[in-house]
């Protein structure tokens, strides 16, 4: 793999790791936020 | 050897070989194989921990009568086993597993994030000493089960708050580890490896790192709210607030249910890498155990309110979650039908991972089927909370889970040291662990038909002859798993040398690396030629 192949994969990783972290803090928040508005 | 295979030497000229020594090795850990190596010991201790635990149980459930614990201890006892099995041992050996098998599968040098893979492993050591030392706390260790259900989980001493962070660094390891082989299998697979046909091990493990994004935070948000409730004032769960206690249990078992394919998929990815091997057969239907897996996790979403039919829920809610459950047999189904296929006219050998193998399918398939009869919600009125839920569960966890991850330890054990295990003793491991585990949990079908519920430290005298024989059989099964930590260090230390293609019917990338694979697995990626000879079509 060229030198610009490899940083292109590891742009690629760190912006689906990203995505799958946000995607799993929302989970956190959302199920929380429902919760609260269940209970008002 | 029939094959050109990549070798440590070849490996050792450039500098990706300067490997730490002593313990920075471990913990500075970048290295997929050594932090596969520390999660699969760690899940080996906490297996011992929890199982030490379950004979306390059993021991207690010998006879009528309290003899041994206190019941307080007792119901701390079942909420730490199941927490230390689920989260500590089962959990951790899959990722061990994964760590080990998947960058060398796709055809990577490593995983994708080498150090927050490290991380990920070095959080659980802090999690479980948290769990374990509120043992020692006044209050002692949460006793309410490990569904934390309030208001009893409220009613915990001091070791509550413990146990909550401790949850929350577990689920913080889970995630992080899960976004890692995610990654890992969409960026890093080698040309020629594609989705459709890399080993379905990595398509289990891709769908199972999906179920445990998206569920590990809801298991966090419901502790999160727990500790709100006892230290903040908050009234989430709290009726005398205005709260609703069965909330959490629709929270809860949103994220519980999805948990539980979360233990059994990565099972069915390695059922998928053995029986084709010792079958000498490609496997049956590829493309359908791909789609089966994943109609099994999207199923596994909408049918959490089984687990609480007894909260009185509407009609429609009944026959909604019912048929729901009900449906997942297709796909699972499937599954049993193709490795059932895979197996027709083949040439069969009857090594240790093809009877753990073999095992796994009879056995978790009587899982399945009382799972099947818990579905229906006049008979779940009659059988929740009794000991047939207990061997309900336990028949999915130990001979399906255990068994399939001792099957995958016994596959890939030459690949990984590099030397052959004494079959024999293995063999012996396994009559061993087949027997007991069907003496132990057998019995507690009939238990719980008959009305003894579980959670408890004494029972009524009518229960007294299964409960022994129960026990008998976990003595039985407890004992015999001794024997792995034996067979390994014996392979280790006195082992004959294994061929990179340790098995006959062997295919796969893996298996294209010489046994042990050199320290960077494939740097450089592997040739198109090695691929077409690796992938499974």
């Amino acid at each position: 793999m060229t030198p610009e192949e490899i940083s292109e994969r590891r742009a690629k990783a760190r912006r689906t790791a990203i995505l799958l972290g946000l995607v799993a803090l929302s989970f956190y928040v959302a199920f929380i936020v429902m919760s609260v508005a269940r209970s008002q | 050897m029939a094959y050109e295979t990549h070798t440590a030497d070849e490996h050792s000229h450039d500098d990706h070989d300067h490997k730490p020594h002593g313990w920075r090795r471990w913990v500075y850990a970048t290295n997929h194989k050594d932090i596969g190596t520390m999660y699969l010991i760690f899940a080996c201790v906490m297996f011992f921990i929890g199982g030490f635990m379950a004979m306390i149980i059993r021991a207690e459930l010998f006879q009528p009568g309290l003899q041994l614990v206190e019941p307080q201890f007792f119901n701390s006892m079942t909420t730490m086993h199941a927490l230390l099995m689920i989260f500590g041992a089962v959990m951790p050996a899959w990722t061990g597993l994964a760590n080990w098998m998947i960058p060398m599968q796709v055809g990577a040098p490593d995983m994708a994030l080498p150090r927050l893979n490290n991380f990920s492993f070095w959080i659980l050591p802090f999690a479980f000493t948290l769990l374990l030392s509120t043992l020692f706390v006044p209050g002692g260790a949460p006793a309410g089960g490990w569904t934390l259900y309030p208001p009893l989980s409220l009613q915990a001493g001091d070791g509550l708050p413990m146990a909550i962070f401790a949850i929350h660094l577990m689920g913080a390891s889970s995630i992080l580890g899960s976004i890692n082989v995610v990654v890992t299998i969409m960026n890093m697979r080698a040309p020629g490896v594609g989705l459709l046909n890399m080993p379905l091990f990595c398509w289990s493990w891709l769908i199972t790192a999906y179920l445990l994004i998206a569920t590990m935070p809801v298991l966090a948000g419901a502790v999160t709210m727990l500790l709100t409730d006892h230290f903040f004032g908050t009234s989430f769960f709290s009726a005398s607030g205005g709260g609703d206690p069965v909330m959490f249990q629709h929270i809860f078992w949103f994220f519980g249910h999805p948990e539980v394919y979360i233990l059994i998929l990565p099972a069915f990815g390695i059922i998928s890498e053995i029986v084709p091997t010792f079958s000498r057969k490609p496997l049956f239907g590829y493309d359908a155990m791909v789609y089966a897996t994943a109609a099994i996790a999207f199923l596994s979403f909408i049918v959490w309110a089984h687990h609480m039919f007894t909260v009185n829920m509407p009609l429609a809610g009944q026959l909604f979650f019912t048929l729901s459950t009900m449906l997942i047999s297709i796909p699972t189904g499937v599954k049993v039908f193709n490795w059932t296929a895979t197996m027709w006219k083949g040439s069969l050998s009857f090594e240790p991972p093809m009877l753990f193998a073999l095992s796994f399918l009879f056995l978790f398939t009587i899982g399945g089927f009382s799972g099947l009869m818990l579905a229906i919600v006049p008979a779940d009125f009659q059988y929740h909370d009794t000991y047939f839920v207990v061997a309900h569960f336990h028949y999915v966890l130990v001979p399906g889970a255990i068994f399939a991850i001792m099957a995958g330890v016994y596959y890939w054990l030459p690949k990984w040291s590099g030397k052959m295990y004494d079959q024999k003793l293995a063999t012996w491991h396994f009559w061993l662990s087949a027997i007991f585990v069907n003496v132990l949990f057998f019995p507690q079908h009939f238990l719980g038909l008959a009305g003894m519920p579980r959670r408890i430290p004494d029972y009524s005298v009518q229960f007294a002859d299964w409960n022994m024989v129960s026990s008998i059989g976990a003595f039985g099964f407890g004992l015999s798993q001794l024997l792995l930590p034996y067979i390994i260090w014996k392979c280790i230390k006195s082992g004959s040398k294994a061929d990179a293609r340790s098995w006959e019917g062997a295919h796969g990338l893996e298996w294209e690396l010489s046994s042990p694979p050199p320290y960077h697995s494939w740097d450089p990626p592997p040739s198109r030629e090695i691929v077409a000879r690796g992938v499974q079509h």
